[in-house]
């Protein structure tokens, strides 16, 4: 019987380039590093004898040295080996990361329990084999666990078998996040491979945690980097016991902190007030200092309910650590608004003009949206030269 | 408001005068000066001059032919009330003016005037120019003369009634709608901040939020588009070195074969070139072989022909040897013939000799006798050249003693002698001659005496004494007997001189000396003639010589011995001796030439004989010549190449086949193995490896160069970057999209607004149009329409369309004089019409000669205008000097006539009262 623990997609270093501001981008990408702490909490409480990370430990072939540095210094307190292959996005190519000087010089004095697997040769262990299908292009087209095929597994002995491998399984794979563009896809063949004479299958590049075959899991990224489809688990990490033969007994641990949150609000003139109790109600067990939310907004409101409602999300988008607000509000004045700029018999040529424009919005021509927009406007100049008269 | 009557006094050329006006339609006719305009004039300042105006504008007023202040008392119904105001001008402070009510009480002064303005709504005028401010008083309703064709929206001249017509349109209640401040402000911010971020062109402005958002844009893009470069190059790099991978990978896969293939072309190289060597190596024997019975077939073929040639030269040589023989025979006998013919010439030639040598013995005896002969011959002639000689010297003795006298000489003296006598001659001419022809004492001339018969000739003053007396002679002439005298003397000392050289004593002996001696020198030239001709030098020589000879040929005669020789005595006898012997000579001459004829002839026989024998032999020696060559020939091929020739030709034959079927066995083993395909295959072998390891080492650089570049600097994560410029990018194009949506906004705001606002400008105006367009109808048609702009409270322009110019809206300024005066007439009785709704309806409208450019068919077309104005309850009143072209108005008329005056007399009929009545004229005068 052996421990260990898969974990996969840590792109550290993504860019997060959705979050305007800066300090909290810089929150958000160092919460991925701090989340690898989490890791080696679990290797200790779980006595794992090694961890496996199946591919993009870095979100880019090119990160920075600070980014490279601090995942290093954590990578280095796990007190086990930890084999990891490169991923789509930090692929062994020319060029990439795993050549780079600065790199190699850190892996050696800061983390030399970081083995990256560059070669599809097996590592031997006492306690397991592992069979690791690097992904040394950006793209290729052939399935990199093919050389598994070809391999004698016999040799291994009673050993447990581990294939560790990053590509899709025609199911699942990676997938855009609205900020990234899904990489080439790298199809791994699983119901191909010798299953007989494997144990486990520890795959990457699927961002939740999820079965992908009899033996294989992806363990899903080890702290949520977008806003996750239905049903998808991201933030674990996978515990797994294996043993010769056997089936895999895999356990998912929660490793990550921030909550990516997903909400559609249909509005009406109590806007404001329904999106803070929705946002209050999203955030209060994560919290709103590690919130991420997308919030798709429609409906009709009134140009008063519209100006309360930019205030209540301005104030929300400085208090998460990111909001993106999907606005398809449909701004209708009110009968009241429209009566408060129509109906003025001492001013007949603004009297005149709002109803133009209230016309224009209910024949719902082309221009509705410039004549709600101008509504909105003149009601605001109204506003203004009322309060200074 | 409505005018009924007026009366002026002393007002110009009325001494008074009333007029009555109908309550409508009043026309008022009269030729020029008949006063027309004055009366409307006084109706105007009795109305809004104050009475006690001064100055210009009183004077205006005054009659230069009626004493008295003008007075006018104007009666007028308003409100109601009927009015009767009167006012006397009197150009001081308390000028009468009353304000008589009817039926009721009558204000004066100040409280009538005050009265007045309340009823006509307008001030009084007075102080200065008091004339320009009346005529802007009810300047709508009074067409003064000239003024017809003005602008009637001139705000100068129309200022004030144009004030009150937009006030009185705000408040009627068919139009009535004006902006308000909210209206305004909010436009204006509008406008301004359209304006402020749109241009003209409806392009953003570079500092409005569109504009911004747009760079903003723009720079997101550059941003985005500056990282994709930069992972562009890095994937370049990476593509770079995958290619380089990928050519180094196939450069060695294809070097690896092409070695393989090099490795194989080579063992099949040195094959061929074995077989070659092989090759060349039977090709030698084979050439051999056959150059071998090459040889020896020529050889055999040679020898046969050596005898073939032997046998032929041996049948030539036969007939040769035969006449060899006989050429030696013919020889041997011409030898023997030639001996014989030799012989007898000998003998010949030798009796030739002896008879030659007497007869050469009898030629000197004769020789030596005809010496003899001559030698006496010479011995005279040398005595008679003696004798000559002796005769010369004598008459050169002769020659010598004389005077050197030639004939030059004698010539010259003749000359000096004709000198000498002409200087004479010309001082006798010039000189005095005294001749003594009797004479008893001694006469002496010149200290000389002179002889009686004697003439004496004197040059200088000479005395002349004779008998104790002296006289002095003087010669004319002057200096010139003197010069003559030096002349002649001169003359005369030449010839002496020259007589003196001559060594004679005067020229005559000169001439008998010269003649003498030519002929003296004549003889002694005769006789060395002659001592010439006799050989006078050789002479002696001759001589002598001679007798040597004689000497010598008589010693050689003497020592001759020959018996048959004897000398002769005489020249005879050695003559005819010596001819005999001649003859005999000749006779042998002739025996000797015959017998060396025959000689030569037997001669030439045998040098012919012996040349055919040696031709002959010569030939034989010839063919023996040949005949030994082909022999030596023969026998040297004979022993070259043996007895068995025969048997080493068929042997060599046999070798020769053999060579050359070796040779082509290994030719087409060579063949097979195609070397020149073998060596062009080595060269591109060579060539392929050679460019497959250039292309590795140059995919090999590449490899390092990509490397490099990929070298990461790590600050900056490209990806990252690239992905911080696309948020950017959306950021900035949904800030732009907002930006877009409120220009467009405030475009949409900015156009309502100006749309809104010339809307209820047009709505404010309306009423005003409708009435000027119901005037302008009757003018133009029913088609025709009126536009009246309206904007920022003022009356902008007043437009004209109409159907026959196409609808087209035509400014009033542009059109013709006599339309601006019809549009402008019912442009005012438009404005009259909703004005007098504050004169209780109606108002007096004057026009005064107003259409004066009006065609007669449009004057039908104004008096339906004038007809409806007077409907509309406008009280008209036309001034015209036609008054008839106004009859189709059915106007009361009062026609005015004109009056003359004489200055200082009293008018007549100056107060005749107009008719009461309308229709009824006003005759004045």
């Amino acid at each position: 019987m052996t421990t260990f623990i898969h974990t996969a997609d840590w792109q550290l270093g993504k860019p997060f380039a959705g979050i305007r501001d800066a300090a909290k981008r810089t929150l958000v990408q160092q919460e991925r590093i701090e989340a690898l702490r989490r890791i080696r909490e679990t290797v200790v409480t779980r006595q794992a004898s090694f961890v496996v990370v199946a591919g993009d430990l870095f979100d880019s072939p090119t990160p920075t040295k600070t980014v490279v540095a601090h995942a290093l210094g954590v990578i280095g307190e796990i007190p086990v080996p930890v084999y990891a292959i490169p991923g789509n996005h930090d692929h062994g190519g020319h060029g990439g990361l795993w050549e780079q000087p600065f790199f190699v010089s850190e892996r050696r004095t800061r983390a030399p329990n970081l083995h990256v697997l560059l070669e599809r040769a097996s590592v031997e262990r006492d306690d397991a084999v592992i069979l690791p299908c690097p992904l040394l292009q950006r793209q290729t087209t052939t399935d990199p666990t093919t050389w598994i095929r070809q391999l004698d597994l016999a040799a291994c002995g009673d050993r447990p078998r581990i294939v560790l491998a990053h590509g899709s399984t025609g199911t699942f794979g990676s997938q855009a996040d609205g900020e990234d563009a899904a990489g080439p896809a790298n199809v791994l063949a699983i119901d191909s491979l010798p299953l007989d004479d494997i144990d486990y299958l520890a795959l990457g590049d699927w961002h939740g945690f999820r079965q992908a075959g009899p033996k294989a899991w992806y363990s899903g990224t080890h702290e949520t980097d977008r806003f996750p489809k239905a049903g998808q688990r991201p933030g674990h990490v996978a515990c797994v016991t294996v043993s010769r033969g056997g089936m895999p007994v895999v356990e998912p641990i929660a490793t990550g902190r921030l909550a990516w949150v997903e909400t559609a609000l249909d509005l009406g003139d109590d806007a404001a007030s329904r999106v803070e109790e929705t946002l209050a109600a999203a955030t209060r067990e994560a919290g709103f200092d590690r919130c991420l939310v997308d919030l798709a907004l429609g409906g009709r409101v009134s140009l008063a309910a519209r100006r309360e409602l930019d205030r209540v999300v301005e104030s929300w988008s400085h208090r998460l650590l990111r909001l993106d607000v999907r606005n398809e509000v449909t701004l209708v004045p009110s009968a009241d608004e429209i009566r408060e700029l129509v109906d003025r018999a001492d001013d007949p040529i603004l009297s005149r003009v709002a109803q133009a424009l209230v016309h224009q919005i209910e024949a719902g021509a082309a221009e509705a949206d410039d004549a709600r927009e101008a509504v909105n406007i003149l009601h605001g100049l109204c506003q203004q030269e009322e309060a200074t008269e | 408001m409505k005018l009924r009557s007026v009366t002026v006094r002393n007002y110009r050329i009325h001494k008074e005068l009333t007029v009555a006006f109908d309550e409508t339609l009043t026309v008022i006719g009269g030729p020029n000066e008949a006063g027309k305009t004055t009366i409307v004039e006084a109706v105007h300042r009795a109305l809004f001059l104050r009475s006690r105006a001064s100055g210009a504008v009183l004077e205006s007023m005054r009659s230069a032919f009626h004493p008295g202040h003008p007075t006018v008392e104007l009666t007028f119904e308003s409100g109601g009330g009927t009015y009767t105001v009167t006012k006397q001008f009197t150009g001081t402070n308390s000028a009468p003016t009353t304000l008589a009510v009817a039926g009721g009480q009558t204000l004066r002064n100040d409280e009538a005037e005050a009265a007045l303005r309340e009823l006509v709504q307008a001030e009084a005028i007075g102080g200065r120019n008091s004339e320009d401010k009346l005529r802007m008083q009810w300047a709508h309703l009074w067409v003064w003369q000239g003024v017809a064709g003005a602008d009637p929206l001139d705000r100068d001249a129309m200022q004030e009634p144009l004030e009150r017509l937009r006030g009185r349109l705000g408040s009627l209640d068919e139009g009535g709608v004006v902006e308000s401040q909210i209206d305004a402000a909010v436009g204006r911010i509008v406008a301004e901040t359209h304006a402020a971020r749109t241009r003209d062109t409806g392009t953003p402005r570079v500092d409005s939020p569109l504009g911004k958002a747009d760079a903003a844009l723009a720079e997101a893009r550059t941003r985005v588009a500056t990282a994709r470069a930069a992972i562009g190059q890095l994937e370049a790099a990476i593509e770079s070195i995958e290619r380089a991978d990928t050519i180094i990978a196939q450069c060695e896969t294809s070097l690896a074969a092409r070695r393989t293939e090099q490795e194989e072309n080579e063992r099949r190289l040195g094959e061929a070139q074995a077989f070659e060597v092989r090759q060349a190596e039977q090709q030698a024997a084979a050439t051999a072989a056959a150059a071998r019975l090459a040889a020896m077939t020529d050889a055999d073929r040679q020898i046969r022909d050596c005898e073939t040639r032997i046998t032929a030269i041996e049948g030539r040589r036969t007939p040769t040897a035969e006449r060899l023989a006989a050429a030696i025979a013919a020889e041997h006998d011409a030898t023997t013939r030639c001996a014989t013919a030799q012989q007898a010439a000998r003998e010949r030639q030798q009796e030739q000799a002896n008879v030659g040598e007497l007869a050469e013995l009898h030629r000197q005896a004769e020789h030596l006798e005809q010496r003899r002969s001559e030698r006496a011959g010479l011995a005279g002639r040398c005595g008679r050249i003696a004798d000559l000689r002796q005769e010369a010297a004598a008459l050169q003795k002769r020659l010598a003693d004389l005077q050197a006298v030639t004939a030059d000489d004698l010539a010259d003296l003749a000359t000096y002698e004709r000198s000498r006598d002409a200087a004479q001659a010309k001082l006798d001419a010039i000189a005095t001659r005294v001749e003594l022809v009797a004479a008893d004492s001694t006469v002496r001339l010149g200290g000389g005496a002179l002889a009686v018969g004697r003439s004496e000739t004197i040059v200088t003053d000479t005395p002349l004494e004779v008998s104790g007396a002296r006289l002095v002679i003087t010669p004319g002439g002057g200096t010139s007997v003197a010069e003559a005298t030096q002349l002649r003397d001169a003359a005369a000392a030449a010839l002496e001189s020259r007589l003196r050289e001559l060594a004679v004593a005067d020229i005559d002996e000169a001439r008998r000396v010269q003649p003498l001696r030519q002929t003296l020198q004549s003889a002694v030239d005769a006789k060395r003639a002659a001592i010439t001709d006799l050989g006078d030098t050789t002479a002696d020589a001759d001589l002598a010589a001679l007798d040597a000879e004689i000497a010598e040929l008589a010693e050689t005669l003497r020592g001759q011995t020959r018996p048959d020789f004897s000398q002769p005595t005489s020249l005879e006898a050695a003559s005819a001796a010596r001819k005999a012997i001649t003859e005999r000579l000749r006779g042998l001459a002739q025996a000797v030439a015959t017998t060396a004829a025959e000689q030569q002839a037997a001669e030439q026989l045998l040098i012919e004989a012996r040349a055919r024998r040696e031709q002959t032999a010569d030939e034989i020696r010839a063919i023996d010549g040949e005949l030994r060559d082909a022999q030596v020939r023969r026998d040297v091929l004979v022993e070259e190449h043996g007895d068995q020739r025969h048997e080493a030709i068929a042997a060599a034959t046999l070798d020769q086949a053999t060579a050359a079927a070796q040779l082509a066995a290994t030719q087409a083993a060579l063949q097979r193995l195609q070397p020149d395909l073998l060596r062009k295959t080595a060269t591109r072998l060579q060539r392929a490896i050679e460019k497959l390891l250039t292309d590795g080492r140059t995919a090999v650089a590449e490899r390092t160069i990509a490397l490099d570049r990929l070298r990461n600097e790590g600050t900056l994560d490209p990806r990252d970057d690239l992905a911080q410029a696309l948020a950017a990018e959306r950021v900035a194009e949904a800030a732009q999209r907002q930006a877009a949506r409120e220009a467009r906004a405030y475009a949409l705001l900015a156009q309502l607004f100006a749309e809104k606002k010339a809307e209820i400008e047009a709505q404010f105006v309306a009423p005003l149009v409708d009435r000027v367009a119901g005037y302008v109808r009757c003018l133009f048609g029913a088609d025709a329409t009126v536009s009246i702009g309206y904007a920022g409270d003022m009356f902008t322009t007043l437009e004209l369309s109409r159907p026959e110019f196409g609808g087209a809206a035509m400014p009033f300024r542009r059109l013709s004089g006599g339309a601006r005066e019809q549009l402008a007439a019912a442009f005012r009785m438009a404005m009259a019409e909703i004005l007098a709704q504050d004169h209780g309806g109606c108002l007096p409208i004057v026009f005064d000669d107003a259409f004066v450019n009006a065609d007669p068919s449009r004057l039908v077309g104004i008096q339906a205008m004038l007809d409806r104005a007077a409907d509309q309850g406008l009280q008209v009143i036309v001034l015209s000097c036609n008054h008839r072209d106004y009859d189709g108005l059915g106007a009361a008329t009062v026609e005015l006539r004109k009056t003359v005056f004489a200055r200082g007399t009293e008018e007549s009929g100056t107060t005749a009262p107009a008719a009461e009545n309308s229709g009824a004229d006003a005759a004045v005068g």
